[in-house]
C-alpha cells in the first residue's frame, strides 16, 4: 500500500506489434497526492490520453509500475480493474448520457453498483444537480438539455459515488466559461472535503489556476512537472536574479512552469567537462566550482552561488562541456531542457542578450 | 431500486419496440398456426377410434390408415370372438365411393363406414341412436361436417332439410335418412354411415365377408396388454390386434411422420422461429449500437459485460411477453376463423401456449444474447 493516490514508475506504452509496433510512452514517472489537483497539458499527440486511460484501468499496462489508490494494475485481473474503476470517476469529453433516462437516472446508474438506502441516493443526486445549476432539470431526458447541461449531469455521474480518484480528458471543453468555473470549483471542493486526487488533461488556460501542479507531456515524456506553488517560487527567485530581472512576467511564468528542482550533495559532480551539453542550471541555494582540465591540469575557473547559472556554453554553441562543475557545498538548482531554453531565449532578445554578454564575458 | 434501463430503453425508442415485439407477434402467430394445423393432423387421426367403443381392435396387416385400411375375412372375428378374455365383437367396413349430388356438378368421393344397424359400435349417444335407422334399404347417414361440396340444401351444412335427399352413391340411388357430427378431418372431405349389407351391395361383393376393423371387449378383469398379445400370437398374420392406446399412436404417427404433413408443418414452425430472431435481432442489435458509447461509459465505471447483457437480455424478455400477448389474441381468433371455414377441428390449448411461450421467449433471449455480444465491442478507451 501506499499513501499517493497514483504512483507510476518508469510506464512505457506501445501501439501495434511487429514492425508497427511503435512506443507512445517513454519512462514515465508521476506520483499524484489524495486531495491534490493535477492538470495534463502538452501538444496533441503527445500522449496525455494514453497515459490517462492506462491511469483509468481502461488499458492494459505493459511495462512499469502503476499504482492507482493502491492497486498495482502492471499484472491486475480483469476483476480487479473492474472493482477498481468503481472507486475512479471519469469525466469524457462527450457527456455519453442515455437518452432514455431523465439526469437523475443518469447519475444514479453511478449508484447503482453500490448497496446505498433510497434516501441517500435521492439525496446525493439531487444535492449534487442543484449544486451544478440542474435543480429545475433533475427529471428532464437529454434531449430536454442544452449542450452544457448535459455536460453538467455527466460531471455529477462521475462524482456522485465519491471517488477517491477524478480522471477527466477536456471536461470543459464544451462548457460555456461560467458553467466550466463551476464544474471545475465543484472539482476543488471535491479534492479538499473528500480528499480525491484528481487528474485532468486541459487545454483550457482559463482553468490551470485550479492547479496544485502542472505536468506537461511532449512526445510521450513528461517534460516537466512542476508544483504551481513552486512555480511561484522559482519566479520571484528568477525576478531577483538580474539576467532574467528584465522580462515580462509571461516569460517569467513560463520558464518556472519548465523548470525542475533539483539537489546535489556537496562534492558531486554536476556538469563533467567533455559530455554533451542537455540542460542549463541555475543556482538556487550553496555553491559550486566550475574547474576546466587542459593537458592533465585542473584549474578552477570559478566558484559560483546563489543567482548564478552555468551549463549555457554548450546549449548556445552545440558543443561538448567545456569545464567540470561540482558542487562545494549542499546545493540546489533549477534545470531548463535544450528546447525550453532555446524557447526562452526566442521569446525573449532580453534574455538572449544578457545570457550572450555572461557568456562572452566567461571566454 | 435500480434503475430500469431496459423498460426505459423501451418506452423510449417506441418505434423500434413496437418493430421487434410486432415481430415477435408474427412468428408467435405463424408458430401458433402451424401447431393447429398439426393438432388438428392428430386429432382428427384418432375421430372415429375416439368415438368407437373397444378394449382391442383388429385390422387388416396390410392397414395403413383409415382411408386405406385394407381389409380381413370376417372368419376372423369368429376366431376372436371364442378366446377366453374376450366378450363381445363388433366389426366395421370401411370403403371410399363416388359421391353424386343431384345438385353438384361435381363428383366427389366419400369416406364410408358400414356398420350392423342392429348393434352399434359408437359411444356417443347421438350416433348410436341413430344408426337403427340403417335398417331401412337404400339408406344413409351423413355427417354434419361433411363439406360443403357434399351438396347440403343450406349450401353449408347438412341438417334437417337434407332429410329424404336421394344421391347417387357408386352409380346407386341412396336416400339420406338422418345425420351425425364426427368429422372425417384431413383423411377425408366426407363421411357417411351405412350397413354393412348396404355397402357391401355399393361395393358389389368387392368387399363380401371382408371387414375392415374388429372392435373387441374384454370380460371385467381381463389383462388388455396380455389379452392383445395372446390374440396376436393365436391369429393368423393377415391380421394384427392392437390397444386402443397403440391404436391411436400409430393412427397420429401414420398421419404426422408417414405423410409430410408433419413435416411440412414442424419446418413451418423452424422457420417462423428463425424469422423471429432475425426480426429481434436486428432491432436489438441497432439498439445496442445506437448506444454503444452509453454502455462503453457505463464499463468505464465499473459495470462488467454480463451486467450490460443482462440489460439487453431484458429487454429481450419483455419484448417476447409484449409480442406474445397480442400474438395469442391473434391467433385464437384466427383458430375460430379457420374452425369455421375449413371444418377441421383447431384448438388452442393450455400445453400449447406454454410451449409456444417458451418458443418466443427462446427466440427473444437468442436474438437478445446475439445482440448482447456487441457490447463486448464497447470499449471505454474509445471514449477518451
Ligand atoms: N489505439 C491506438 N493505436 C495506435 N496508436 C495510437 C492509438 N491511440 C493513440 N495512438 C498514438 O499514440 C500517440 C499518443 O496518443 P494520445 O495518447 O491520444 O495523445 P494525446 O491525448 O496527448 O493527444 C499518438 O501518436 C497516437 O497516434
Ligand atoms: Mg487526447
Amino acid at each position: 500500500m501506499t499513501s499517493q493516490a497514483v504512483k507510476i514508475q518508469g510506464v512505457q506504452h506501445y501501439f501495434g506489434s511487429g514492425n508497427l509496433r511503435k512506443q507512445v510512452l517513454f519512462d514515465n514517472q508521476l506520483q499524484i497526492e489524495p486531495g491534490e489537483i493535477v492538470i495534463m497539458t502538452g501538444p496533441s499527440g503527445s500522449g496525455k490520453t494514453t497515459l490517462l486511460t492506462l491511469i483509468g484501468t481502461l488499458r492494459s499496462v505493459q511495462e512499469g509500475s502503476l499504482e492507482v489508490l493502491g492497486q498495482q494494475l502492471l499484472g491486475a485481473t480483469d476483476d480487479d480493474r473492474i472493482a477498481l474503476r468503481r472507486r475512479i470517476g471519469f469525466i469524457f469529453q462527450a457527456h455519453n448520457l442515455f437518452e432514455s433516462l431523465t439526469a437523475f437516472q443518469n447519475v444514479k446508474m453511478a449508484l447503482d453498483l453500490f448497496d446505498f438506502s433510497p434516501e441517500e441516493v435521492s439525496s446525493r443526486i439531487r444535492e449534487l444537480l442543484t449544486r451544478l445549476g440542474l435543480g429545475n432539470r433533475i427529471d428532464f431526458k437529454p434531449a430536454s438539455l442544452s449542450g452544457g447541461q448535459k455536460q453538467r449531469v455527466a460531471v455529477a455521474r462521475g462524482l456522485v459515488h465519491r471517488p477517491k480518484l477524478i480522471l477527466a480528458d477536456e471536461p470543459t471543453a464544451a462548457l460555456d466559461e461560467k458553467s466550466g468555473r463551476e464544474v471545475v470549483t465543484m472539482f476543488q471542493e471535491f479534492a479538499e472535503q473528500e480528499g480525491a486526487a484528481i487528474l485532468l488533461v486541459t487545454h483550457d488556460n482559463r482553468i490551470l489556476d485550479v492547479a496544485d501542479r502542472i505536468v506537461r507531456m511532449v512526445d510521450g515524456r513528461i517534460k516537466s512537472n512542476v508544483l504551481v506553488q513552486e512555480s511561484r517560487i522559482i519566479c520571484e527567485f528568477l525576478k531577483d536574479v538580474p539576467v532574467f530581472s528584465k522580462l515580462t512576467p509571461r516569460t517569467l511564468t513560463d520558464m518556472a512552469d519548465k523548470m525542475f528542482l533539483e539537489a546535489f550533495p556537496p562534492g558531486a559532480t554536476v556538469i563533467r567537462q567533455g559530455d554533451a551539453g542537455d540542460k542549463f542550471y541555475l543556482i538556487r541555494e550553496g555553491r559550486v566550482k566550475v574547474e576546466v582540465e587542459r593537458d592533465g591540469n585542473v584549474r578552477q575557473v570559478a566558484e559560483l552561488s546563489k543567482g548564478s547559472f552555468f551549463g549555457e556554453a554548450a546549449l548556445i554553441n552545440h558543443e561538448p562541456r567545456n569545464a567540470s562543475v561540482v558542487a562545494v557545498s549542499d546545493l540546489q538548482v533549477y534545470t531548463l531542457g535544450p528546447e525550453d531554453f532555446q524557447r526562452s531565449l526566442d521569446a525573449s532578445a532580453t534574455l538572449e542578450e544578457e545570457v550572450r554578454k555572461v557568456l562572452f564575458e566567461r571566454q | 431500486m435500480k434503475t430500469p434501463l431496459a423498460i426505459s430503453n423501451l418506452l423510449h425508442h417506441r418505434m423500434r419496440t413496437f418493430a421487434a415485439a410486432a415481430g415477435v407477434t408474427l412468428s408467435v402467430v405463424l408458430i401458433f398456426m402451424q401447431l393447429g394445423f398439426l393438432g388438428s393432423v392428430e386429432s382428427t387421426a384418432s375421430l372415429l377410434f375416439d368415438a368407437l367403443e373397444f378394449d382391442l381392435i383388429m385390422r387388416s396387416s396390410n392397414y395403413l390408415h383409415l382411408s386405406a385400411a385394407g381389409s380381413f375375412p370376417q372368419e376372423r372375428m369368429y376366431q376372436v370372438a371364442s378366446a377366453s378374455t374376450v366378450q363381445a365383437t363388433q366389426s366395421l367396413t370401411l370403403g371410399l365411393f363416388p359421391w353424386h349430388h343431384p345438385e353438384q356438378p361435381r363428383k366427389r368421393r366419400i369416406f364410408s363406414i358400414g356398420v350392423d344397424p342392429l348393434d352399434s359400435p359408437f359411444r356417443l349417444p347421438e350416433m348410436q341412436s341413430k344408426v337403427s335407422a340403417l335398417v331401412q334399404p337404400s339408406s344413409v347417414l351423413i355427417d354434419r361436417k361433411s363439406r360443403p361440396e357434399f351438396g347440403p340444401q343450406n349450401g353449408q351444412r347438412f341438417g334437417d332439410a337434407d332429410l329424404g335427399t336421394r344421391v347417387e352413391v357408386a352409380g346407386k340411388s341412396v336416400t339420406i335418412v338422418g345425420h351425425f357430427e364426427l368429422g372425417g378431418g384431413f383423411a377425408s372431405d366426407g363421411l357417411m354411415l351405412l350397413s354393412v349389407s348396404h355397402l357391401e351391395e355399393l361395393a358389389e361383393g368387392g368387399l363380401a365377408n371382408q371387414r375392415s376393423l374388429g372392435l373387441i371387449r374384454l370380460k371385467p378383469g381381463a389383462d388388455i396388454v396380455e389379452s392383445a398379445a395372446r390374440l396376436n400370437r393365436d391369429l393368423p398374420h393377415d391380421v394384427e390386434v392392437l390397444t386402443r392406446d397403440e391404436a391411436v399412436q400409430r393412427e397420429r404417427l401414420r398421419w404426422t411422420q408417414g405423410t409430410s404433413l408433419g413435416i411440412i408443418f414442424q419446418m413451418g414452425v423452424a422457420i417462423s422461429f428463425v424469422v423471429g430472431i432475425a426480426i429481434v435481432y436486428q432491432v436489438l442489435s441497432s439498439d445496442v449500437a445506437q448506444q454503444l458509447r452509453e454502455y462503453a461509459t457505463l464499463k468505464a465505471m465499473g459495470y462488467s459485460t454480463a451486467a450490460l447483457s443482462r440489460v439487453v437480455l431484458s429487454q429481450a424478455i419483455m419484448l417476447a411477453v409484449l409480442g406474445f400477448v397480442p400474438g395469442l389474441a391473434l391467433a385464437a381468433a384466427l383458430y375460430q376463423l379457420t374452425a369455421r371455414v375449413a371444418l377441421i377441428p383447431i384448438q388452442m390449448n393450455t400445453l400449447r401456449v406454454i410451449f409456444v411461450f417458451v418458443l418466443a421467449v427462446s427466440i427473444c433471449s437468442l436474438s437478445g444474447w446475439a445482440a448482447a455480444r456487441k457490447l463486448g465491442s464497447a470499449d471505454p478507451v474509445d471514449l477518451f
